[in-house]
């Protein structure tokens, strides 16, 4: 296979696997459905990493596209956690009336998603980013409540506005260079262009990928979103489009808005007859104040929340603050900021993952994290899986989630963003006090007893044992990604982390 | 070579063989805390009092740059006790009932990770164990703790956790100003190290851990809300972690830093020492009062590495073996009381000398050994604390000598209420300790003895590498 088919096969699978399902869906059965979406996810993840191992990441693939190397790597990453939160979500999708659909929809923005972090042109950049929000739309309308309507109505609006907004910087972008959209053409006209219509630009891209990545101020879709939509799609979303996303973001800002070439912008002005001169608010100075404000206020709001999934909605946020310092260090750590988001990515598909076993074993579940009491006595496999997913977003070691915050925060420390690391650290303290008080619900409290009208008959024992095994499908993939993040955890003890750095290599 | 590894593989394998054992879980428990210790033992023969060391089964090589391991003078002492207290702890929870499994499986994770602390050459490694550490306790706290244990649990784990996360930045700054993660390397490279900023940052981590007032208020929660194997690892190896770190870490990574905070650090001791008596004092609980004396212990072992001589390193160390074998006895003992009582209120009981002879018996040497007779484990330590500290500060330390005689005081009115006095009655029916009971509290006395009476066993260990760290930095003010 050329090396350009290689690049563009994933997303064809993905793109192909979904129409399938849909079609499939539409006129024979949900299973089959959602067995043909996962199988082609699959398919397109092997495909890429052949790629990965295959080619330096520098191959292009008809000039919008990169891949190879790291690129196909986080192709990979984004493919197997579709598929996994697809058969982990299995029952739901198989059992619901718009299941068929919801996992054709998956598909078809995980082959955005994948477009969108390998695309070397800001029209297919928009493209791909308008697709796997539609996409995304959709599936948190899936839950059809009315709470699941505004949200995703609440999310409609807000991506519009964001969509608008990246319009227009592609349009400053465009215009500036006189007509082309491929970035590397882009940047080869910046030298002596005019500094405030690039900033105006550079601000105008980084507010909309604020907007998808749902980082503060421009978050409040997420929380929404991640608590009406059903667990297993809510974990897709949590995941892949964000990991997605923050790629796309690194290149844009290291090809477009860094590196001596580009101007500074000056901004001048005065408070009273103090005269105030800032200098050089390069992007990452933007990222920086994302990143800040993201860790912060993601956090704190996170700890006030009793719903398990706004639980998650919030600290996705203080995720993507994470993610952000590493945008503000820039691109020489993309790699290490990639391998960070794909555990945040493996570990909050199995937290919602896990959601889904509580919801199945526990049909009255109001989705409170205090509703999940004993879980982790109840269902002591599971439980121990979402206990190492929760290990693993507060950053602890043996676990992914140390190694990527422990390089992306050193590397940060290393080019003197020792303040944001220390921040950052502080958020993670901070995490534990919501991951923590899950572990506690799971394993502290006591499973609470079922009210006496509830328990007797036979035909809702049998109701309740059948839903139980709805689970089972949730529980194995909760417990194969939390082996994955423990195996990713360990090894580089013993074996070094360049095997890790391998699959993110960005040339 | 394998066998510095075995250290921390057996308990891990044993983790997991009694997490399957399911109810046998406890003998599974015992063979491997055992097989630590001869582990342990066989390392013996080695020229460990010459000033040798055992390197792991790897060195680091460009392929495996985290993984290194040394067992030498400094850690040895250290590793030795954790193996002996995981055999005492794996004893003292011979009877728990509920879900032996996870909580033996939880109790020799706990003691590898440990290990791993105290063997690890790679500051990667080392922190990753020092968080390690946590997971286990939190669980052994949250699930197996006593009434408060789940709000104690947290508190415990945020408290260490922030101060670890402080620490992991300043190890963040070292590791990249120097390249390597390697700490002799690193230690070589010293100078290029920003060490104001990484000792600081290091050293909270390590301060929090021992811990000094005022970073104390998770101490006394954890350590009586705990079950008995959990208070005994507790106070009997954790703590040291924190000692441990700052000799290990701390002083070789910015030795300059170090000499201009030993007038802080004295202070630091001091003011444990005095505060920890106190409250220990004061306390009504007799668990409390145990986890009180922790603090106080720990201060002369702040006051000793505040001297910054090799003298005063090895009273700390001496400090540090003694408290861990003194506090593991204390605490084993009001955990056998506690089972037979359910209460650890002072003031109701009374006369136990009589119920409980061979019980009160203990009890009044643990408490001879935790105030400082000549002749016990504890004399040797403290006393030298007490003259290096002497020697450097000058009339300055003399509130440790007021600590020390409040030490005497709480341990003797612990000792008179509960084994004095007249009878409660409501006690009298008790059984007294049983052999197996017998078996780690015998075995705390004849080690709390037998160091009292050849301390040198433990410095001799250490002698030649804390004389380099006292030459390191300047051997005094």
């Amino acid at each position: 296979m050329s090396q350009e088919l290689l690049v563009i096969t994933p997303v064809l699978l993905a793109l192909g696997g979904g129409v399938l399902a849909a079609i499939i869906a539409s006129f024979v059965s949900r299973p089959a459905a959602v067995l043909v979406a996962a199988v082609a996810l699959v398919a397109g993840a092997g495909v890429s990493v052949s790629a990965v191992y295959g080619f330096e990441a520098n191959v292009l693939a008809y000039d919008v596209m990169i891949g190879g190397g790291g690129f196909s790597g986080v192709a990979a990453v984004i493919l197997t956690l579709a598929a996994a939160a697809l058969l982990g979500g299995f029952a739901w999708f198989a059992r619901s009336p718009s299941g068929g659909l919801a996992a054709a929809l998956i598909a078809l923005s995980t082959a955005a998603a994948v477009a969108l972090a390998q695309s070397l042109d800001l029209v297919f950049t928009l493209i791909a980013l308008e697709s796997l929000a539609l996409c995304a739309y959709a599936l948190v309308a899936q839950a059809r409540s009315p709470r699941a309507d505004e949200a995703a109505v609440k999310y409609v609006i807000q991506g519009s506005v964001a969509t608008g907004l990246f319009l227009l910087g592609i349009a400053i972008l465009v215009g500036l260079h006189g007509g082309g959209t491929a970035l590397l053409s882009i940047r080869s006209t910046f030298a002596g262009v005019p500094s405030t219509p690039l900033a105006a630009a550079m601000a105008l891209v980084a507010a909309a990928f604020a907007y998808k990545l749902g980082a503060f101020p421009f978050h409040s879709w997420a929380p929404d979103a991640f608590e009406t939509a059903p667990p297993s799609s809510a974990g897709y979303l949590a995941a892949a489009p964000k990991i997605a996303a923050v790629l796309a973001a690194f290149v844009l800002s290291s090809i477009l808005f860094s590196g001596p070439e580009v101007p500074a912008w000056q901004l001048s002005w005065s408070i009273g007859s103090l005269p105030i001169l800032i200098d050089v608010p390069r992007i990452s100075a933007l990222w920086a104040v994302l990143a800040t404000g993201s860790i912060l206020f993601g956090n704190l709001a996170a700890l006030r929340q009793r719903s398990y999934g706004r639980m998650l909605g919030y600290s996705g946020i203080a995720q993507i603050g994470y993610a952000l310092v590493g945008l503000t260090v820039g691109e020489r750590v993309v790699g290490i900021t990639m391998l960070l988001l794909s555990a945040y990515g493996a570990a909050v598909v199995a937290a919602f993952l896990a959601a889904e076993v509580v919801r199945c074993t526990r049909p009255q579940w109001d989705g409170t994290i205090s509703g999940m009491a004993g879980f982790g006595r109840s269902n002591p496999v599971t439980g121990v899986a979402l206990a190492v997913a929760m290990f693993s977003l507060t950053g602890i070691p043996l676990t992914a989630g140390f190694w990527g915050k422990l390089l992306v925060f050193g590397s940060a420390v290393g080019m003197g963003w020792e303040w944001l690391v220390i921040l950052a650290v502080l958020g993670s303290v901070v995490s534990f006090g919501y991951y923590g008080r899950v572990l506690k619900t799971i394993y502290f409290e006591e499973v609470p007893s079922p009210p006496a009208s509830q328990t007797g008959t036979a035909e809702e024992d049998s109701a309740a044992s059948e839903s139980a095994r709805e689970g089972r499908a949730a529980s194995v993939v909760t417990v194969v990604l939390a082996l994955a993040i423990l195996a990713v955890g360990i090894a580089p003890l013993f074996v070094g982390i360049e095997f890790l750095q391998r699959f993110f290599m960005f040339g | 070579m394998l066998q510095v590894d075995l250290l921390i593989a057996v308990p891990l394998l044993g983790a997991v063989l009694a997490l399957l054992a399911g109810s046998r879980a406890r003998v599974v428990a015992l063979l491997a805390t055992v097989a630590t210790c001869g582990v342990m033992l066989s390392m013996a023969s080695a020229d460990i009092f010459g000033g040798a060391s055992i390197a792991g089964a790897y060195e680091v090589t460009e392929f495996v740059p985290f993984w290194a391991l040394r067992l030498d003078g400094l850690s040895t002492p250290l590793v030795a006790l954790t193996a002996v207290l995981g055999v005492v702890a794996v004893l003292a929870s011979w009877n728990i009932e509920e879900r032996p499994g996870p909580h033996h499986a939880l109790l020799l994770m706990l003691i590898s990770a440990v290990m791993g602390v105290f063997l690890a050459e790679d500051i990667v490694l080392f922190y990753v164990f020092w968080e390690a550490v946590l997971i286990p306790m939190y669980f052994l706290i949250g699930v197996w703790g006593h009434e408060r244990r789940r709000h104690a649990a947290t508190k415990f784990f945020l408290y260490t956790f922030a101060a670890s996360a402080l620490m992991l930045v300043g190890i963040l700054i070292a590791w990249f100003a120097t390249g390597t993660s390697y700490i002799p390397d690193m230690a070589a490279d010293a100078a290029g190290i920003p060490s104001g900023i990484v000792f600081w940052l290091i050293v909270i981590g390590m301060l929090v851990k021992i811990p000094v007032v005022p970073l104390h208020t998770w101490l006394p929660d954890a350590h009586v809300e705990a079950p008995t194997a959990g208070s005994i690892l507790l106070a009997g190896v954790l703590l040291k972690m924190g000692g441990y770190g700052i000799m290990r870490v701390a002083i070789p990574l910015a030795p300059a830093e170090f000499v201009s905070a030993q007038a802080l650090f004295a202070v630091l001791g001091i003011v444990g020492i005095v505060y920890g008596a106190a409250v220990a004092f004061a306390q009504t609980d007799l668990k409390r009062l145990v986890a009180y004396s922790s603090v106080a212990h720990m201060g002369f072992v702040v006051l000793a590495i505040s001297v910054g001589t090799a003298a005063g390193f090895s009273a700390a160390m001496l400090g540090m073996v003694s408290h861990g074998l003194v506090a593991a006895l204390l605490f084993l003992l009001v955990g056998q009381l506690y089972d037979r009582t359910h209460t650890l209120e002072i003031a109701r009981f009374g006369g136990l000398g009589k119920t409980l002879p061979g019980w009160a018996t203990a009890l009044t040497f643990g408490a001879l050994a935790s105030l400082g007779l000549p002749g016990l484990s504890g004399f040797p330590g403290e006393f030298a604390a007490m003259i290096e500290g002497f020697r450097a500060f000058g009339w300055w330390i003399l509130p440790a000598g007021f600590g020390l005689v409040l030490g005497a005081a709480y341990n003797l009115r612990a000792v008179r209420e509960v084994s004095h006095g007249p009878i409660n009655e409501r006690w009298a029916g008790l059984s007294d300790l049983a052999l197996k009971d017998w078996m780690p509290v015998g075995l705390l006395c004849v080690a709390v003895l037998f160091l009292g009476v050849w301390p040198r066993l433990i410095t001799d260990i250490c002698e030649p590498l804390l004389a380099a760290l006292g030459a390191l930095v300047g051997g005094g003010m």
